[in-house]
């Protein structure tokens, strides 16, 4: 009877494995210059030191064609990376934007997560907003801790808490909270349902994002109230100051190639809303380009996102 | 001298790709500390996605592949460890490892 051969030394090779020299160093140091890791300290995050992110981004690197590499290599110069370790640092970016009037007036605060009640068992990435801004934000803006000490500040978990202090809500101020605004549409539907369920006509509502795409901001601004953004971001192909509109053109014939490829669904194409975002944070957004999350089989292997999202 | 690091900076000189590195069981990012390794032995020099093979990495090189003739046959032929299969019984099946294809894309 034949038996189990031992296991070899070698590992096997696949196209993974096949990444060019020249390309691995420019890895390098795109992870270098964006502060990126692309080892990890022993014992932490990655056996011997591997860092998941930058070996998947080496790994999916390797399984793309030239011209498909230079585009993504080409995005990623753009893409926007943070952890729940950069949520403080981002809230306080957004909370001092907002004018001290807008505290000042309030009778109360109530900081909220964005989240229509429907979409609460799905584990939105926003939900501990409320908290890291009170522990970690507020006391970093000088003029919102006066402000804050004045006044009551209530941190609550969802839509249906704020709903139950309505007697408490005179001349209150509503902060929504949420970690990315894509095409605006989750945040619409939540404040429609604020609105409709929750709200007091006394509340002064604004919405609070961390990192937020234009189009979505404007979006929302215009149909319901002010939104604040630590950071801004713009389509990843079709706004890019650095292409002309023949490469824009060409780059999205060769996302559209890409994505045809590991079988991206059609609703996710170039980013849910076709968004085109660069953005991955705590749980990377669908809105971001499907190649940098999508774990699809493709040729027996599943695709090697380096930004995977969470089920 | 460190046979991955050898492979290494031969790869910075003539180019191709990092498939025996990984071959050999390297993850990305042991290869990333295997290049700290050669910057901090003054082997490459590696600024914004363009590296170079220093002097002292060159004349590396060069001495390892050609010891000299005082040298002896083991100076110069370095063993193909991770090539190396346990022996196998006379009845084993020994099925290759299979090439990567175009359905692996």
């Amino acid at each position: 009877m034949p038996r189990h051969l031992p296991p070899s030394t070698q590992s096997p090779t696949t196209l993974e494995d096949a990444l060019p020299v020249d390309a691995f160093f420019r890895l390098l140091s795109l992870f270098s210059r964006k502060g990126w890791p692309h080892h990890a300290p022993n014992g932490e995050d990655g056996e011997d030191g591997v860092h998941p992110v930058f070996d998947a981004f080496c790994r999916m690197t390797a399984r793309l064609h030239n011209q498909e590499r230079e585009l993504v290599l080409k995005l990623a110069e753009d893409f926007l990376w943070k952890t729940l370790g950069d949520y403080g640092f981002l809230c306080s970016s957004a909370l001092s934007k907002v004018d001290m009037p807008t505290w000042n007036n309030a009778s109360r605060i109530f900081f909220v997560p964005l989240v229509h009640p429907k979409d609460l068992d799905k584990g939105k990435s926003g939900l501990e907003l409320p908290r890291i801004a009170k522990l970690h934000a507020v006391p970093s803006i000088q003029g919102l801790q006066t402000a804050v000490q004045n006044r009551t500040l209530h941190c609550l978990e969802s839509m249906e808490a704020l709903a139950r202090r309505w007697g408490e809500r005179n001349g209150a101020l509503i902060v929504f909270f949420d970690d990315f605004m894509g095409t605006g549409e989750s945040a619409l539907s939540a404040i429609e349902h604020y609105r409709t369920e929750v709200a007091v006509e006394s509340d002064t509502v604004i919405v609070v994002v961390l990192v937020g795409m234009e189009a979505g901001v404007y979006d929302v601004s215009h149909k319901a109230c002010s939104v604040y953004t630590a950071r801004t971001v713009q389509k990843g192909i079709s706004d890019n100051p650095s292409l002309d509109s023949t490469d824009k053109q060409a780059a999205s014939e060769i996302m559209r190639e890409i994505e045809q490829r590991i079988r991206v669904s059609r609703k996710h194409l170039f980013g849910y809303g076709s968004s085109e975002a660069l953005v991955a944070l705590e749980n990377t957004p669908n809105n971001t380009f499907p190649v940098f999350w999508t774990t699809t089989e493709v040729g027996g292997h599943s695709w090697p996102a380096p930004f995977p999202r969470a089920r | 001298m460190d046979s991955n690091l050898l492979l290494l900076i031969s790869l910075v000189k003539n180019g191709g790709t990092l498939t025996e590195l990984r071959r050999r069981g390297l993850r990305y990012s042991q290869i990333g500390h295997l290049v700290e390794s050669a910057i901090e032995n003054g082997l490459i020099i590696h600024s914004e996605g363009t590296v170079l093979l220093t002097d002292h990495g060159f004349a590396l090189l060069e001495s390892a592949r050609f010891p000299g003739k005082s040298g002896t046959k083991a100076a110069w032929i370095a063993p193909a460890d991770h090539e190396r299969v346990d022996r196998l019984a006379p009845d084993a099946v020994y099925l290759p490892r299979k090439p990567p294809t175009l359905s692996d894309m």
